[in-house]
């Protein structure tokens, strides 16, 4: 298990992490979303041991992970612009091996002609997405316990990105994988991530299981019979959002679905429809709660 | 949990070998390098000619032992002077390349993530690249020096004769190694600062060399704003700041230890270790706290930064101010300032943009640049204007313990007593010594007597100051005696260098005069120098010879001692006014000489005594041990005199009593070629009759001897045999006068 624990990181005047605390359970797909510049790198950075929190603690396993080898030999950390140094992709393989040296070469072999890539190309021939995809297979065979994936998704077509998806599902299946994912396009993580870490200006604004996310939080159309019943919705459960078109109110409550049907037998509307929000809705309702101003951004 | 997630962390060699992997072209540098060295180590001393030349005069009377003696000294004295500073050619740069290769991660952010996240300390990370670097150095390093070591012992031959030369490789190794760690550390420092090469390079520039830089600007501004300012610094001054820069402390330790050995060698050696120690133990302490986000940046430390601008742009600054100064005028303010004032503005904004890495940080912090610039104009008026009193002062009374004079020549290493030890080049303790002397004890310690002379210096240089610049002429300087003085305090010793008119000589020459001045600047009855082994030298007809007679040799000692203490005058003693020189005594010692400190030197060394016109008992018996040779000038036959002389600006075309008149080098001439745009003038004479009738008023001139100063009209060159030629000089009024009319014809003034 990783648990951070408020974990503040500034640079020169900025802050990037404000006393960010979040736990990452062993054996689910950790999805960690957020705006640009809102921290992600950053946390994966300190997660990695690569930068020392100003305040808080970040532990592996009950273990710092700053300076601590054997905590860091759990993790494998892929940046979003991965480096790899002039050479094969087997010379890669023998750099990782001097640091985990229980990374599988056969199967990173294997992998690698599945993906229909040859070990002993020249990595610098690579395209960006040849390069994503064999950081995803480097850090698979590592034998680390915890993938750690910035942006990993970006720059892979959608057969691979699958293709990368389902052997994250394998990997945590047959080998305890933790992926860690820190993305900004929500639906890459919808369909794969347990867990979800929304992350807005350096603090996290929620961090959930992403079906208690999705239960908890619906739309709402509605027209109602009286506008006094807009005040019944809004005491029975918190709106996140309302948008108005003539008499259709769009509503984002916060809530369960069994309290609205029965708010729903009570005000007897004209028009009731309620609808499961998407990975991006919920992220945008939950940052807008916190101030950041989509329309703004738009207009 | 499946096993496969527990890992092992690489070793220290695992991680070394994956370091070395990724760094093959430094390893294939530092091999052809050292390479390259050995070789051109191998054809310089295989190929020297002069050492062969050597070789084959001597083959018939060398034995096997002598021989292979001459090739250990030969092979011993290259090894600890041609071999060190080609080494240093690759040491220095190759320091460098290691640091800035091997740690090149640091300023990539790509690089920095991935080693950053790999398991392994910083600690193990640091100590695996250290090792790698000094290693990827070391063994080609270490290979060279051993092919020299066998080739040096297979070349001597005679394994008896390669003691010396064993000892001197392993002491010159060892330097050398220390020497590339020194080099090492302090870059290794550096880019720990830095977050880019750029940076980097700047800050190995700044730490290496600004303490060397600032000490030479500090003396240069001193001696040209000063005008008693004398290049007398206290030697530890010199050391530290050759220490604190590392990239001077191999160059300085080597030339202290090996080619100009002095007695700082070894507190300089424990210097050298432990800053080579500090910088080590400041690296790993950088390299551990490093911030990783440092990548890419500049150096990212504040008040370092503030720091490192200041002192570079203020340096920057005095130089241009310098060099402005001396290409106008230093009474010029304004150029200084503008020189200054440029150097620092454009240092400040050079600075600022590679320690932030980026140009749009050129002309930031203009609050701080304002600072520096007032800060920089406020000591260069304080230097110029002299606001401390720094060529007035004179030590408090209470504080006064000892004053001792030097006079200009010797101060200036121009007397041949002293000059001569700047050619003791195997023998720098004889050198060291005569250095001493002006160390030595003080010539008056009554503190009320110091502060009169003192006052009367300062008064009598003041006087000097207060002239107008037009003023300061070579008869201005002629008519002034110049020397330093070593003021003892309660609080230590300062030097000045005072100017005093001719007429207030009768101030210092009761000092110069005295034994005990004699005595510490000619030590020739301390038993510095027993026991000569030969005497060699050139007569007037230039035949070259060899007095090996102990006798003889002892006897002409003497009589140079005799003659030294004879004619130790005033006029010998400043310099100004002595009788010119006959030529050189070269007394060689092959024994093993004792300094005035008592110690034992090894070596031979070569004592060269001029000769002056009046040395009547040296020159008697040098007539008496080789009567055949020329030792005045009336020994000599002259086949042919060219006289030739320009005059200066204002003096008129009578002064020599000559007047131009018929074709140069016409045998039958006896007149004067005048070559109009530079009034020089020529005169040949072959004439037998006119040589005989000049030769009794031709004195022998010693070279640096103004053309028509102190009463001397410098004649020319004398012809006296084939390959033998003297310049003479006529003492002025000493020609008859029929002798000047036969020369000058028409003349009105005479050579009188």
């Amino acid at each position: 298990m990783i648990e951070i624990q408020n974990i503040t990181k500034k640079f020169e005047d900025i802050t990037a992490l404000n006393a960010v605390s979040a736990r990452i359970e062993e054996g689910q797909v950790f999805g960690l979303i957020g705006t640009n510049g809102a921290g992600k790198s950053t946390l994966m950075r300190t997660i990695c041991g690569i930068y020392e929190p100003d305040d808080g603690q970040i532990l592996i396993d009950g273990c710092l992970v700053y300076e601590n080898p054997a905590a860091k030999s759990k993790l494998f950390y892929i940046s979003d612009d991965q480096y790899f140094f002039s050479g094969t992709c087997l010379d890669m393989v023998r750099y990782y091996k001097t640091y985990y040296p229980a990374f599988d070469t056969e199967r990173f072999r294997s992998l690698m002609g599945t993906l229909k890539l040859s070990p002993d190309r020249k990595v610098n021939t690579f395209s960006k997405g040849m390069k994503k995809q064999l950081s995803v297979m480097l850090g698979i065979c590592s034998g680390a316990k915890y993938l750690l994936c910035d942006e990993t998704f970006d720059g892979l077509d959608p057969v691979i990105r699958q293709a990368i998806k389902r052997l994250f599902i394998k990997e945590l299946a047959e080998h305890s994988l933790t992926p860690i994912i820190a993305s900004h396009n929500l639906r890459e993580l919808e369909d794969i991530c347990d867990h979800v870490g929304l992350l807005h200006n350096g603090g996290i604004l929620l961090s959930k299981d992403l079906a208690d996310m999705k239960l908890g939080i619906f739309k709402l159309q509605c027209v109602l019979q009286a506008d006094a019943q807009l005040e019944e919705i809004r005491q029975a459960f918190p709106i996140l959002q309302l948008a108005r078109r003539g008499s259709l109110l769009t509503l984002t409550l916060r809530g369960n679905s069994a309290d609205i049907t029965a708010l729903q037998a009570k005000l007897q509307p004209v028009f009731w429809e309620l609808l499961p929000l998407t990975l991006e809705e919920i992220f945008i309702s939950e940052t807008e709660v916190q101030g950041y101003d989509f329309k703004a951004l738009t207009n | 949990m499946t096993s496969k997630h527990s890992q092992t962390n690489p070793s220290l060699w695992e991680l070394m070998l994956d370091h070395m992997r990724h760094n093959r072209v430094l390893l294939v540098l530092s091999i052809l390098g050292n390479f390259l060295a050995s070789c051109a180590g191998y054809l310089f001393w295989s190929s020297n000619h002069d050492f062969k030349r050597l070789l084959w005069q001597n083959a018939p009377t060398l034995t096997d032992l002598q021989r292979a003696e001459l090739m250990a000294g030969y092979m011993t004295s290259y090894l600890q002077e041609y071999n060190i500073i080609l080494q240093l050619f690759i040491l220095i740069p190759g320091a460098v390349l290691l640091v800035m290769i091997g740690f090149r991660y640091l300023f990539n952010r790509r690089m920095v993530d991935l080693y950053h996240s790999m398991p392994v300390t910083r600690s193990k990370r640091f100590l695996a690249l250290w090792l790698c670097g000094f290693l990827i150095w070391f063994v080609p390093f270490l290979a060279g020096s051993l092919f020299l070591l066998i080739a040096g012992c297979v070349r001597i031959g005679m394994w008896s004769c390669c003691g010396v030369f064993i000892q001197t490789w392993i002491k010159v190794t060892l330097m050398l190694i220390l020497g590339f760690l020194a080099v090492y550390h302090l870059c290794l420092v550096a880019v720990f600062l830095s977050g880019n090469i750029f940076s980097a390079l700047m800050n190995i520039l700044f730490l290496g060399l600004f303490t060397i830089g600032a000490y030479v600007m500090m003396t240069a501004y001193m001696s040209c704003f000063f005008d008693t300012y004398t290049y007398y610094e206290p030697a530890w001054l010199t050391d530290l700041a050759m220490l604190l820069s590392p990239l001077g402390a191999p160059a300085w330790l080597f030339n202290a230890l090996f080619i100009t050995p002095t007695e700082q060698a070894t507190p300089l050696l424990i210097g050298t270790v432990i800053v080579c120690g500090v910088n080590l133990g400041l690296a790993l302490l950088l390299h551990e706290k490093r911030p990783s986000e440092l990548a890419e940046k500049g150096l990212d430390l504040k008040p370092l930064r503030i720091l490192f601008r200041f002192l570079l742009s203020l340096l920057c600054g005095f130089a241009l101010a310098l060099i402005f100064c001396q290409n106008t005028s230093r009474s010029v303010v304004f150029w200084m300032l503008f020189g200054g004032i440029l150097g620092f503005v454009v240092a400040f904004c050079i600075t600022n943009a590679v320690y932030h890495a980026s140009m749009r940080e050129l002309f930031a912090h203009k609050l701080q640049l304002a600072v520096g610039l007032v800060f920089f104009i406020g000591v260069s008026l304080f230097c110029r204007y002299d606001l401390a009193g720094y060529d007035r002062y004179i030590a408090p009374e209470n504080t006064l313990q000892g004053v001792a004079i030097y006079t200009f020549t010797q101060a200036d290493a121009g007397h041949y007593y002293l000059y001569d030890g700047t050619a003791f080049v195997q023998n720098t303790d004889v050198y060291n010594s005569l250095a001493m002397v002006q160390r030595g004890e003080p010539l008056t310690t009554d503190p009320a007597a110091i502060q009169r002379l003192l006052t009367t210096l300062v008064q009598e240089n003041e006087t000097w100051q207060a002239l107008p610049r037009d003023a300061y002429t070579m008869d201005f300087r002629d008519s002034c005696e110049e020397f330093y003085v070593r003021v003892d305090t309660s609080f230590g010793s300062y030097y000045r260098r005072y100017q005093s008119h001719i007429s207030a000589d009768e101030l210092i020459m009761d000092y110069l005069v005295s034994d005990t001045y004699k005595e510490q600047h000619y030590p020739l009855s301390t038993g510095l120098y027993p026991d000569p082994a030969y005497i060699h030298g050139f007569d007037l007809n230039g035949n070259e010879y060899y007095i090996t007679d102990a006798t003889l040799i002892h006897s002409i000692y003497a009589a140079y001692q005799e003659d030294f203490n004879r004619t130790y005058t005033r006029g010998r003693l400043t310099g100004r006014h002595a009788e010119r020189t006959l030529y050189d005594l070269d007394f060689y010692f092959t024994k093993p000489m004792r300094s005035q400190r008592g110690n034992t030197l090894t070596s031979a060394l070569t004592l060269q005594l001029q000769m002056y016109e009046d040395y009547t008992a040296t020159i008697a018996t040098l007539r008496q041990a080789l009567s055949g040779n020329a030792w005045t000038m009336e020994d000599v036959t002259i086949r042919r005199l060219d006289i030739s002389f320009s005059l200066q600006k204002d003096t008129p075309e009578e002064y020599l009593g000559l007047v131009p008149r018929g074709e140069q080098d016409d045998p039958s001439t006896t007149g004067v070629v005048e070559v109009v745009t530079s009034r020089r003038y020529s005169l040949t004479i072959h004439d037998a009759e006119t040589l005989s009738q000049l030769q009794p008023y031709l004195r022998i001139a010693s070279y640096g001897a103004s053309e028509c100063a102190d009463g001397y009209v410098y004649i020319g060159q004398a012809y006296i045999n084939d390959n033998s030629i003297l310049r003479c000089y006529i003492k002025q009024g000493a020609m008859p006068q029929e002798l000047v009319e036969k020369l000058s014809v028409g003349g009105e003034e005479r050579l009188q």
